[in-house]
């Protein structure tokens, strides 16, 4: 895939689609859309289309995948581990500790994944050679 | 193959945001609080019932699990009712709906809360907690308030002090006692204390939206109080609902006579012996009274009836002061109390 095509894909994937989403939330539910939630939301898809566009100039995956990882941990943990709304007279509470649990262990993976395939490259890369 | 799994892996992490995000917006519970009967509670013999309904819709893509729906009810300080319920799982695109019915013993809620609410309107407050577990992914809270204004069973409480009488043989405690428009059983129990003890007992079936009596017989002998000013302790209990309410007023004994005493006295230029006595009652009262007197051994027996008006003074002549002893022994008897008083009196002159 060409790179301008990929980081069309990207935006399209992280920053078109989910605005249009986010929007759509907030006019369903009033109290998200005025909440800080969308903000923060938005600015971590940005950086997740950041850090994808990074990847496409570069051989390595690890550094754009430590970008998103960090992003990601940091949203999740500060916005969505637990969200207090109050909807039609309610407090309603959300914790999704358990499910962020899940998602730390796939990031984990992943970064583990970004380094060996990096380690790997470079082992076999003409330059890494030369060093040697 | 590894670029393969990092994208997998960023499909499961989009895939388990997004499903538990859409499926948390999902979730739709509501819950209202039935507001038939008094302002929000029915009352049911002496149980208060609230009815709330509940409805959870969970239209998103896991169960729901664990639910407990829990319910209390404070009056801001206390809390006097609390109850837990649990709904063990409620699938995917199903709804749950029951109507969980709150009951509160009134009794105990007096007990708990003092009298107070029995008299006076208040506001209580319930407060509805829905928990849940969404599969194993996230934990959902949702938590509930409504106000109940609270209308006292027992509107007006009066007691008629002004109104109280005595006959000598029961005492009459008028009162008014009016209620909600609901069937609240009740009785009165009425103490009457003087110096010397227990005066009377009386208990009765509480009459309620209308001047009603409670009668309470004398236990003991009264004659004392015929002349008698003393200060009564009057209690009187309503037990409604388990409860019992107990309130104290003061009653000033006016006893009907005052003035009693025998004196020296002079009738036609001749020097007398007299009983002298005032009406003290606000009503012409009738006496009878018995007179035996003995002068040197000879005894002499009249009864003589009179009727005092209001403030009048009975002057009683019981002999003509002569030489010798005397011996007098008068009983005055107030027919219309049916109270009696013995007065003796020994002269030498």
């Amino acid at each position: 895939m060409r790179r301008e095509t990929a980081i069309g894909v990207y935006f399209l994937v992280y920053v078109a689609l989910p605005a249009v989403v986010l929007h759509a939330i907030a006019l369903k539910y009033p109290e998200i859309g005025e909440s800080s939630i969308p903000l923060y939301t938005m600015i971590y898809l940005v950086i997740l289309f950041v850090s994808s566009s990074i990847g496409t100039y570069t051989r390595y995956s690890s550094i754009p995948t430590a970008i998103s990882v960090v992003a990601t941990i940091v949203y999740m943990n500060y916005v969505l581990s637990r969200m207090d709304l109050q909807v039609m007279g309610a407090s309603i509470t959300i914790e999704m500790r358990n499910m962020l649990l899940m998602i730390y262990a796939l990031l984990a993976l992943k970064i583990f994944l970004a380094v060996y395939a990096d380690y790997k490259q470079k082992g076999l890369s003409p330059s890494a050679h030369d060093v040697e | 193959m590894i670029k393969t799994a990092m994208v997998l892996i960023n499909l499961i992490v989009a895939a388990l945001f997004f499903t538990v995000l859409y499926s948390a917006a999902n979730i739709d519970v509501s819950v209202n609080v039935d507001t038939r009967g008094i302002e929000g509670f029915a009352l049911e013999n002496n149980t208060l019932k609230v009815s709330v309904p509940v409805e959870i819709r969970n239209d998103g893509l896991y169960p729901i699990e664990d639910v407990r729906i829990g319910f209390n009810i404070t009056n801001g300080t206390q809390v006097i009712y609390g109850d837990n319920f649990r709904i063990e799982k409620i699938d995917s695109l199903q709804d749950y709906s029951d109507v969980f019915v709150v009951s509160i013993d009134l009794g105990e809620m007096y007990r708990k809360l003092g009298e107070y609410y029995l008299f006076h309107p208040g506001v209580f407050r319930l407060n509805i907690n829905v928990s849940a577990r969404y599969w194993i992914l996230a934990d959902f809270n949702a938590h509930y308030s409504r106000n109940i204004s609270w209308q006292p069973l027992i509107h007006t409480y009066r007691i008629y002090r002004d109104e109280i009488t005595f006959d000598g043989k029961e005492i009459v405690v008028p009162y008014f006692i009016s209620k909600i428009p609901v069937k609240v059983d009740a009785r009165m129990h009425v103490v009457v204390r003087d110096n010397l003890g227990i005066l009377g007992k009386g208990e009765d079936r509480v009459v309620f939206d209308r001047k009603a009596n409670l009668k309470i017989g004398i236990t003991r002998s009264i004659d004392y109080l015929l002349n008698r000013e003393e200060d009564w302790r009057i209690s009187i209990g309503i037990e409604v609902n388990g409860l019992d309410v107990v309130r104290e007023i003061r009653y000033h004994w006016v006893p009907p006579i005052s003035n009693l005493g025998i004196m020296n006295s002079v009738q036609d230029g001749k020097p007398v012996v007299c009983l002298v006595f005032r009406n003290n009652a606000n009503a012409p009262l009738h006496f009878t009274v018995e007179k035996r007197i003995i002068h040197d051994g000879v005894e002499n027996y009249t009864v003589e009836n009179i009727t005092l008006e209001p403030g009048e003074y009975a002057r009683i002549v019981l002999f003509d002061l002569l030489p010798g002893h005397y011996q007098v022994y008068v009983n005055i008897i107030l027919d219309d109390y049916g109270m009696e008083k013995s007065v003796s009196y020994e002269v030498e002159v």
